[in-house]
């Protein structure tokens, strides 16, 4: 019988190669399948796995999938709609719904034990944040020519102050992006740091004699409430990364 | 955690241990700075959501949502410290391992 060791908490975020490929192509570059890459493989099918299964055949008689489909639809489509409050809103929810579906199926898949958390990884995280921030700048250029930079000149400032104050409004608006991806990157890679560090240490101590084992059954029911704060983090952080998308996308089209 | 993670990814004798004594303090302290105003401010965002839905029981679920998004904002601010000292402790493992690896191989 095999026995698998995880030598450090840290071990969980290790990207490993899984099958690889070693051919002249790109000048010996090297194509391989990694974990993450299974793992976004992995949540793409179970996003559209449970979407061909509410889709029910077409009937019109709604199973409970159907039903969870819908609901998720309105609720989206109402955020986005919330959030953008302009004529253009609808175009850019099949966006939303997408990142949405994906960072919530990527959080959840990550809290099975054992398994990855592809939103934990920051490289993940803030290359579609700062994407993000890219595509939010297209748009207000693209809709409002080069009057887009009014927005880094709050209203109401006097003269002497615009130059510095530009430059704050500069970096702000970076900030913004990088804030966007750290948050979901850094809470979920936290929570599962603090789980499985906690596990270690509950492992030690129930490992030692029978008192103690009986003793570390607090310390397991902690482990416990943090694993349900991971799930409710899960969902609100998918959501947080949704709505603050829809708010520069706003902030960009109404230029405040 | 730096300390033992060193010994996880190095094997070689710790060349300089005033880095990685400094590098523990600077962690409790970033961390604990780090949450004491996300910690004021949760605080007092429950308290103001909690009166408001005690003045006005039907504006319940909206309280609750914007309670919870507020909180996921302040949270943040914390996890960021919490990032700097992540960031830290690779660091110094980092530079370690290679100041140790350059001077084995001298």
């Amino acid at each position: 019988m095999t026995y698998t060791y995880i030598q450090s908490p840290l071990e969980q975020f290790e990207i490993n190669s899984l099958m690889g490929i070693n051919a002249p192509l790109f000048g010996y570059a090297e194509l391989s399948l990694t974990n993450i890459g299974l793992y976004f493989i992995l949540a793409f099918l179970v996003i559209v796995g449970f979407n061909v299964i509410a889709s029910n055949n077409n009937k019109i008689i709604a199973n409970k999938y159907s039903i969870t489909q819908e609901s998720l639809y309105t609720t989206i489509l109402n955020m986005v709609e919330t959030q953008i409050a302009s004529p253009k809103g609808q175009y850019y929810f099949p966006f939303i719904y997408c990142l949405f579906m994906l960072v919530l199926v990527g959080n959840f898949i990550g809290m099975v034990p054992y398994s990855f958390a592809i939103t934990s990884h920051l490289i993940f995280t803030l290359a579609v944040s700062m994407t993000i921030l890219i595509a939010v700048t297209i748009i207000g250029f693209s809709e409002h020519g080069l009057k887009f930079f009014s927005y880094f000149v709050p209203a109401g400032t006097p003269l002497a102050l615009v130059p510095l104050l530009v430059l704050i409004e500069l970096i702000s608006y970076i900030a913004k992006g990088l804030s966007l991806g750290i948050r979901l990157g850094a809470n979920i890679m936290a929570g599962h740091m603090l789980t499985k560090i906690i596990g270690g240490f509950i492992y030690q101590i129930m490992a030692a004699s029978p008192l103690m084992f009986v003793i570390g059954i607090i310390p397991l029911v902690l482990l416990v409430g943090i694993t349900g704060l991971e799930l409710a983090i899960a969902f609100i952080q998918a959501y947080v990364f949704a709505i603050l998308t829809c708010s520069y996308i706003k902030d960009s089209l109404d230029l405040h | 955690m730096n300390v033992s993670l060193t010994i996880f990814f190095c094997e070689e004798l710790i060349m300089n241990p005033l880095i990685f004594a400094a590098s523990v303090i600077v962690a409790g302290l970033a961390m604990g700075l780090a949450s004491i105003g996300p910690g004021v401010g949760q605080g007092t965002a429950a308290g103001q959501a909690v009166e408001g839905i005690a003045r006005q029981l039907e504006a319940e679920g909206k309280i609750r949502g914007t309670l919870l998004l507020s909180l996921a904002f302040m949270e943040a601010l914390t996890i960021y410290g919490l990032v700097v000292v992540t960031t830290n402790d690779n660091a110094v493992i980092y530079v370690e391992c290679y100041n140790n690896f350059v001077k084995e191989e001298k």
